[in-house]
């Protein structure tokens, strides 16, 4: 068994699922857990197959890939002006719209809300943006009940987990380990038929769903030229239907000019994501509902959220916030595979997200209490710019004291993300400049700093390279590192032909 | 910290974002090439094979007496006794309801009691007794506004007579679909609606686009059915209306 659920000390009734502090930690226990190891190679594998199938019948993705690409830059390169036409769309339809330049304000404003209506339960679906402002925490500080209804979402709470995967957050559970865990909280009894574990959380999410006054959730894309907020996540269904108040977030960057832009993206996302023509749920909220109509919510909140985001693209990194959040390339990447999202950060990782969680700041501190480090962010504002690749000077993030800095680290740049990718972001090319961009803000560790210059100095010239061999094996440089073999390349192959 | 100040924060912020260097990246795509004229069985065929792609099932009526027929007979045989439905003047097919009264199936259009917001403690509860009493009714039935072929998707408008509830309570959800509202693609739908810039208050509030059964794939993933919507989707394709 896996999952060691234990209980927080802050929060004895709440149990939290221990996770070593340290990234290469995380790293070296999941690569020891062949269970994990293996759920991953089987869902991610599942995952591939369905995404090639998926576009087995479609447009070429070559071509669907360009078109999005070219959508989703042009919405970039427009934004302060798509957002204030979004803005007023939605006002004219009667949207409460709010501007969050952090996710303190984010936060800030739903909970004035909750109190203002005097509200007790509150239903989140499955949403990025939503988990990244640590909502749950806070609304659980506000003592507010948080209903989750993703499967995946209402897993992982039950085990003070933190997800591995955009769309699958609970990717790196086994179904032998949901029983037990159901077992255990919900007193039911176990069964490994996956329907059933699946029905057990409809059971007891209907009730309070029904009862609850308030939803939140995410926004897959928000039109500029109508207003309209396209809703996929499909476990926000009911809930959106039966609440009267619904608060939705997203993130600056998930806006788009046109209505027509959704016939590309909702289709792409879900061949993307799981190799279906179109996502089996998708709502088209264009305002509250009219006195009249008998459900949908009669209050529509939308929540703009910077965080962090408007730094990105001052830096450079734009381009990693066209993702569409479908999650193609963590099941391609090399290393996802074999160590899983929840070994990157608390709020899972991937490929795309090496890029940007370094960049973005670090999660409130109650959702990383107790389990992970929260090192404060220095931003320096006017630190010196990076490498230009063209156009204006981009100014350097300001990464020092990073928490998540060895993230873009963990690639083999094999470029596997970037050829599945829908948007066609060339994560590799990202990687390897936050590299340079951490580098240069001082983020690598002396140790690091030190091995770097010996393995220039070692390859630079064939005669050091004997010699840097010869110290890694007396030395033990790296004593968490497979020994080097006794011999060089060079010397075996030269003792092989007698030369 | 108030939205305004916020809002003039974040676009300070984007306006100091350096202007974008010159990428050799395709300029946005004009609009999708038109579909020619398709035959309407064509159109049809296409819609139910990408439908049955999507898990949901379907049958194909030759008139609205058929298809008021194949309605009664499959909740008869299913033994349904109530069904939530849109507004008898919503659905596409005339005479349903009464069809279906005529057999003793009690069709109830929801209408949670909440005027507004206010949310008082009483008007909660009654409105809480209300929901778990529809919860229950395991059949919703709905029209459909439009479909499309290419992915087997059903666009449902809502408002007054059309409540959401329809097709997110019940375990199963039957729609019927007159054939001449089958457009090839997503696109193509689009460019039907009427142009929402410039009339802001002309089109529904809210429009859900289904495409199957509701599924999810959260445990080993593993497609399961039913656990945020309807499990079964039917759809009667109604023709010559
Ligand atoms: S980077 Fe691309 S492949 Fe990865 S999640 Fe985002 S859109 Fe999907």
């Amino acid at each position: 068994m896996r999952f060691d659920v234990t209980c927080s000390p802050s929060s004895p009734e709440f149990p939290i699922y221990a996770m070593p502090p340290n990234f290469y930690r995380r790293v070296a226990d999941a690569l020891a857990d062949d269970a994990l190891r293996a759920t991953l190679t089987r869902s991610t594998g599942l995952l591939r197959q369905q995404q090639a199938a998926g576009f087995a019948d479609s447009a070429p993705f070559e071509e669907l890939q360009a078109a999005a690409r070219a959508l989703r830059q042009d919405a970039l390169d427009r934004l302060p002006a798509l957002l204030v036409q979004l803005e007023a769309q939605a006002r004219a339809r009667g949207v409460e719209v709010f501007w969050a330049p952090d996710a303190a304000a984010a936060r800030r404003y739903i909970l004035a809300l909750a109190e203002a209506r005097r509200v007790r339960q509150v239903v989140r679906s499955h949403a990025a943006a939503v988990e990244e402002i640590g909502l749950d925490a806070a609304l659980a500080d506000a003592h507010i009940n948080v209903i989750l209804t993703q499967v995946g979402d209402y897993i992982l709470h039950l085990a003070g987990d933190t997800p591995s995967h955009p769309v699958h957050p609970a990717l790196h559970w086994r179904k032998e380990a949901v029983t037990q865990l159901f077992e255990q909280h919900l007193d039911v009894p176990q069964t490994l038929d996956i329907q059933s574990l699946a029905n057990v959380v409809r059971f007891k999410l209907r009730r309070p769903t029904l009862e609850a006054a308030l939803s939140v959730g995410g926004v897959a894309l928000a039109v500029a030229e109508t207003g309209t907020l396209a809703l996929a996540s499909g476990d926000d269904r009911l809930a959106v239907a039966s609440t009267p108040i619904h608060v939705a977030v997203m993130g600056i960057e998930q806006v788009t000019a046109a209505l027509e832009d959704l016939a590309l993206f909702l289709p792409l996302y879900a061949r993307s994501a799981g190799g279906q023509s179109m996502p089996d749920h998708v709502l088209l909220l264009e305002g509250p509902a009219p006195a009249d109509a008998a459900d949908g919510p009669r209050e529509l909140h939308l929540v703009i959220l910077d965080n962090g985001r408007s730094d990105l693209l001052r830096w450079g990194y734009g381009e990693a916030l066209t993702c569409i959040h479908c999650g193609a390339c963590h099941n391609v990447c090399p290393v996802y595979r074999e160590i899983g999202g929840q070994a990157y950060s608390p709020r899972g990782g991937g490929p795309i997200d090496s890029v940007t969680l370094p960049l973005l700041p670090s999660l409130p501190v109650q959702e990383t209490a107790g389990r992970w480090p929260t090192a404060a962010r220095d931003r320096r504002q006017d630190a010196q710019p990076a490498a230009q690749t063209g156009a204006e000077p981009r100014p350097a993030p300001a990464l020092r004291g990073a928490p998540l800095a060895p993230l873009p680290h963990a690639s083999t740049l094999c470029g596997a993300c970037s050829a599945v990718c829908p948007v066609g972001i060339d994560i590799p090319r990202l990687l390897i400049r936050l590299r340079g961009d951490l580098a240069a803000a001082g983020e690598l560790g002396k140790r690091e700093r030190m091995l770097r210059r010996l393995y220039r100095w070692g390859t630079q010239d064939a005669a050091n390279l004997p010699r840097l061999h010869r110290l890694l094996r007396s030395a033990r440089l790296l004593p968490d590192w497979p020994q080097p073999a006794s011999q060089t390349f060079h010397a075996r192959w030269r003792e092989r032909r007698g030369l | 910290m108030k939205s305004l100040e916020g809002r003039e924060a974040i676009l300070a912020r984007l306006a100091a974002v350096p202007a974008a260097a010159p990428t050799a990246w395709p300029a946005r795509p004009e609009a999708v090439a038109a579909v020619p004229d398709e035959e309407p069985d064509a159109l049809i065929e296409r819609f139910v094979h990408a439908l049955a792609r999507a898990q949901g099932t379907w049958q194909i009526a030759a008139s609205p007496v058929i298809a008021r027929l194949t309605l009664a007979t499959r909740l008869q045989e299913g033994g349904v006794k109530q069904v939530l439905s849109w507004a008898a003047s919503e659905l596409p097919v005339d005479g349903v309801l009464e069809a279906l009264e005529v057999l003793g199936i009690e069709a109830i259009t929801p209408a949670p009691p909440l005027s507004d917001t206010r949310l008082r403690p009483q008007d909660l509860e009654v409105r809480r007794r209300y929901l778990l009493g529809i919860e229950g009714i395991p059949v919703g039935l709905t029209g459909a506004d439009a479909a499309f072929a290419a992915t087997g998707t059903l666009a449902l408008r809502h408002g007054p007579g059309r409540p959401l509830l329809v097709n997110q309570l019940p375990r199963r959800h039957i729609v019927l679909l007159a054939a001449d509202q089958i457009y090839p693609t997503m696109e193509c739908w689009l460019a039907q609606r009427p142009a929402a810039a410039s009339q802001p208050h002309s089109t529904a509030p809210s429009t859900t686009l289904l495409t199957g059964p509701s599924r999810s794939a959260d445990i080993e993933v593993a497609p399961v059915f039913g656990v945020h919507g309807p499990g079964k989707l039917h759809v009667i394709v109604v023709q010559g209306r």
